[in-house]
């Protein structure tokens, strides 16, 4: 019927899949996730904050999403035989320091070059900025560092009212054990305040060995306090509402969808070329 | 009279290539487990998985795996399992009394089930699904048997060790079923 670039319910997906210049690598980690099971990937590219890259004049400067990913042949060929789709988004990642920080996200947020907007806070100051902002992820991921500051429980609350999610990546901590010990700390403040249903598990992987499927990124979910039952929420329902958030936000306010309803006789209708001259559809050049 | 229930976790293990063969036994597999689960939920975590642990069914050829957990214990069973990285695996060709190398490799879950009879389901299904793959991707008709006599040859999931209690859990869930 429709075309819209939406997933179904009960998709499974990865919102957060490191992409870099080497087209090799993100291949074949593409086609890791689709032999898994996800059905929506997020490549995203990452912009630092102007802390340590100094200031920068202009809108050039800005990153540009990565180009389209070609699978194999043998991929599609199997995807084709059983009839499953595969979204594939771009999404960008903004470290948030200064003032200059939020007016970079402003900008980008009108520019809608990317799908997702992701924003990663490293103050206080920030959060309270880019709570009002119409942004889709915020991540909590410090992963090199410690973390710098604690959000207080009123403030989440506000947030989850508006359907924004906090964000962790699971694949730094299978690679070290003291990234594990912090994220699951943060995982349980986050988990608390917002009573287990505001946390979205997304891979940070830079290997296609560090993914993992989407059963056990659910499972992982109940290390930070969530309940069994809506632990395989974390990869359906709270990713596939952030889509429909960036959708969203990039139409317009309203949306009108034009659609050919069938005849009652049953007769073909005709086109614009077989009318008569009088009756034709005249467009202005 | 306490009757003792269990979970049945059925997992995939995955390698990084997958045509390749390895050697994979159930006591390495017992082995990499605890080490885990003492790794994310300390001593009395593993006390706790350590009771009813047991693995019941292990396919080289399709690498499925079927763990047994007490019922109590099973989510720190699978809150764990995603964090194994390697697994000490004997290459084809290796002498026999060789210490084995560890391998990177994952485990994915397929379902938890509470009856060993759904599990044998499960793998049937899934045995299916992998061999309608393989031969809509074969060409000739040789190919074809090939595939057929190789998947009668090792897919056996009724041979595996039953115990008296696993049978009365079947008796009576068949009982609350009608």
């Amino acid at each position: 019927m429709l075309d819209l670039r939406l997933p179904d319910h009960g998709v499974y997906c990865d919102l957060n899949v490191p992409s870099d210049n080497n087209t090799v690598n993100t291949k074949n980690k593409v086609q890791m996730l689709i032999s898994l099971g996800y059905g929506v990937i997020a490549l995203s590219t990452e912009m630092p904050s102007t802390t340590k890259t100094g200031k920068t004049k202009g809108k050039e400067n800005y990153p540009q999403p990565q180009p389209p990913v070609v699978l194999d042949q043998d991929v599609k060929d199997q995807l084709k035989r059983d009839k499953r789709k595969v979204l594939v988004l771009t999404r960008i990642t903004i470290e948030m320091e200064n003032n200059e920080d939020a007016i970079k996200v402003r900008s980008i947020l009108l520019n809608s070059k990317f799908d997702i907007v992701a924003v990663r806070p490293k103050n206080d100051k920030m959060f309270l900025n880019c709570k009002d902002l119409p942004i889709d992820i915020i991540c909590m991921d410090s992963a090199a560092e410690k973390m710098p500051f604690i959000p207080k429980p009123n403030l989440i609350k506000q947030v989850v009212g508006r359907n924004v999610y906090f964000e962790f990546n699971y694949s730094p901590m299978i690679r070290d054990d003291v990234i594990m010990q912090r994220t699951i700390m943060n995982g349980l403040r986050v988990a608390e305040a917002g009573k287990g249903k505001n946390v979205l598990l997304s891979s940070g992987a830079l290997v296609p060995m560090e993914i993992r499927g989407p059963r056990d990124v659910g499972n992982m979910s109940m290390l930070m306090g969530v309940q069994q039952n809506r632990a395989i929420d974390s990869v359906q329902k709270n990713a596939r509402s952030v889509v429909v958030h960036a959708y969203t936000r990039v139409t317009a306010k309203s949306a009108a969808v034009i659609q050919y309803s069938p005849l009652e006789d049953g007769k073909k209708r005709s086109s614009n070329q077989d009318l008569p001259e009088s009756k034709k559809v005249k467009l202005s050049a | 009279m306490v009757r003792l229930k269990h979970r049945y976790v059925l997992a995939e293990v995955k390698f990084a290539d997958p045509k390749k063969f390895y050697h994979v036994n159930p006591h390495r597999v017992i082995d990499e487990i605890t080490g885990i689960v003492t790794k994310v939920h300390g001593i009395s975590g593993l006390a706790g998985v350590k009771i009813g642990l047991h693995v019941k069914y292990l396919n080289e050829y399709s690498k499925l795996v079927l763990i047994r957990v007490r019922s109590q214990y099973h989510q720190k069973l699978l809150s764990a399992l995603p964090f194994i990285k390697t697994m000490p695996v004997k290459m084809p060709g290796v002498k026999a009394r060789s210490a084995p190398e560890g391998v990177a490799c994952f485990l994915n879950t397929i379902c938890v089930t509470s009856t060993i009879k759904d599990a044998q389901k499960r793998i049937r299904t899934y045995g299916k699904r992998t061999m309608d793959r393989l031969l809509s991707e074969c060409k000739t008709e040789e190919e074809r048997t090939k595939v057929c006599k190789v998947f009668a040859e090792h897919s056996q999931p009724e041979e595996m060790e039953v115990d008296e209690e696993e049978l009365e859990d079947e008796k009576e869930e068949e009982e609350n079923g009608k």
